[in-house]
């Protein structure tokens, strides 16, 4: 007995379609990989339609949620040192101004918690991607 | 530069103040100090200020040195006085009271000045170490 | 594991400015004491050096030493202003390592929050 081709869709009605099941015989699901299925679910605004092939979405300066994601990670790590840097100076009392570690310790603990956020996010939506009954 | 120049700046102003509060009030204790005629009257007291440049040091004031006034006095005419000479002439100091409160008012109101420069100050470097405290 | 180059500096700060508000608090105690002269610590220059070098900080290591300025007659060279103004500035410098510490501890541990 055939089932009918079944629709999956994500989020925001972008339509993936996952072939046919045929009795458990033959799986014609096409292979996509876990990170195509999560940057379409959390990151094309497109709203384009179902296509066989996943391709990543990309915004519209070109680049993909996995770009935006390690370029705010870089941006991190540089807030992160120009946070030690300046506690160091106020350590030993070379510190200029005062708010200017106070404005870099905000800045670096902002970027921190926006990359924990969209970290935990994303694999929140992995899980619940892969918890999804075929 | 240290993280709170304010405080030291203003606390460099305390000091000469309080320099100058002591001058007048040395000036204003001896205000009726006699001198024999043959010896110096004595001499009024003087701070002489000087700013320390702000672009290559830290900034404030700094005592530089005192400075006295003539030593030559008033001849007063005073016969009874023990230290008077053959005349009766004693050399008293050439001071003038008057001159000595307005520069004691002045000596008080900088010194007020500067601490509440101070008060301020902290509570300016207070409030910059409250920013992101609740983030 | 937890502790870094940064927090180790900032403790090391921490033990040196509470230990020049103790030697301020002394000074003023012993403002009409004849004979006594001021103490002052200093644990920056120390600091410095090993940040610049790279070398962890040793908490702890302020140097007290006493106040060559000049006496008045008794003997006794501490200046109730300059020690008013030390201290203020060592409790906002206090307050400043403390806050700079606690943003340390708050970054590592929302990084380490999953929820």
């Amino acid at each position: 007995m055939t089932i009918n081709p079944v629709s999956m869709t994500i989020g925001t009605g972008i339509g993936v379609t996952s072939g046919y099941y045929n009795n458990g015989v033959s799986n014609s699901v096409p292979a996509t990989d876990v990170s195509g299925l999560l940057t379409q679910g959390l990151g094309s605004l497109g709203g384009g339609s179902a296509t066989a092939a996943v391709q990543a979405p990309t915004n519209a300066a070109g680049s993909t949620f996995a770009d935006v994601l390690t370029q705010s990670i870089g941006q991190l790590q540089g807030l992160q040192k120009t946070s030690d840097t300046m506690a160091t100076q106020a350590a030993t009392g070379d510190l200029q101004d005062v708010h200017d570690y106070m404005i870099a310790a905000s800045e670096a603990r902002l970027a921190t918690d926006a990359v924990v956020t969209i970290k935990n996010k994303a694999v929140e939506a992995f899980n619940d991607i892969m918890r999804m009954p075929i | 530069m240290s993280t709170f120049d304010a405080l030291s700046i203003s606390g460099s102003g305390m000091t000469l103040h309080r320099k100058y509060l002591d001058a007048v009030s040395d000036n204003i204790a001896n205000i009726n100090t006699a001198a024999a005629p043959d010896q110096e009257a004595f001499k009024e007291r003087f701070i002489v200020a000087q700013a320390v440049d702000y672009g290559s040091g830290t900034g404030g004031v700094r005592v530089a040195g005192a400075a006295f006034g003539s030593a030559e006095g008033k001849l007063v005419y005073s016969p009874d006085n023990p230290l008077a000479d053959d005349e009766g002439y004693v050399r008293m100091p050439d001071i003038d009271l008057g001159t000595q409160m307005t520069n004691l008012i002045i000596a008080q109101r900088g010194y007020q000045a500067n601490i509440s420069a101070i008060s301020r100050a902290t509570d300016a470097y207070n409030a910059a170490l409250q920013l992101g405290k609740n983030l | 594991m937890i502790a870094d180059a940064t927090m180790t500096t900032l403790h090391a700060a921490l033990s040196g400015l509470s230990q020049r508000q103790r030697v301020s608090a002394d000074n003023i105690a012993n403002i009409n004491t004849p004979g006594f002269l001021a103490g002052r610590t200093d644990f920056e220059s120390a600091l410095r050096e090993q940040v610049a070098d790279g070398r962890t900080a040793t908490i702890g290591g302020g140097t007290t030493s006493r106040s060559l300025a000049a006496t008045r007659t008794d003997g006794n060279n501490v200046d109730l202003d300059s020690e008013t103004i030390i201290a203020t500035e060592t409790g906002l410098r206090y307050q400043l390592a403390l806050s700079a510490l606690n943003g340390k501890y708050d970054l590592l541990r929302s990084a380490l929050r999953t929820q």
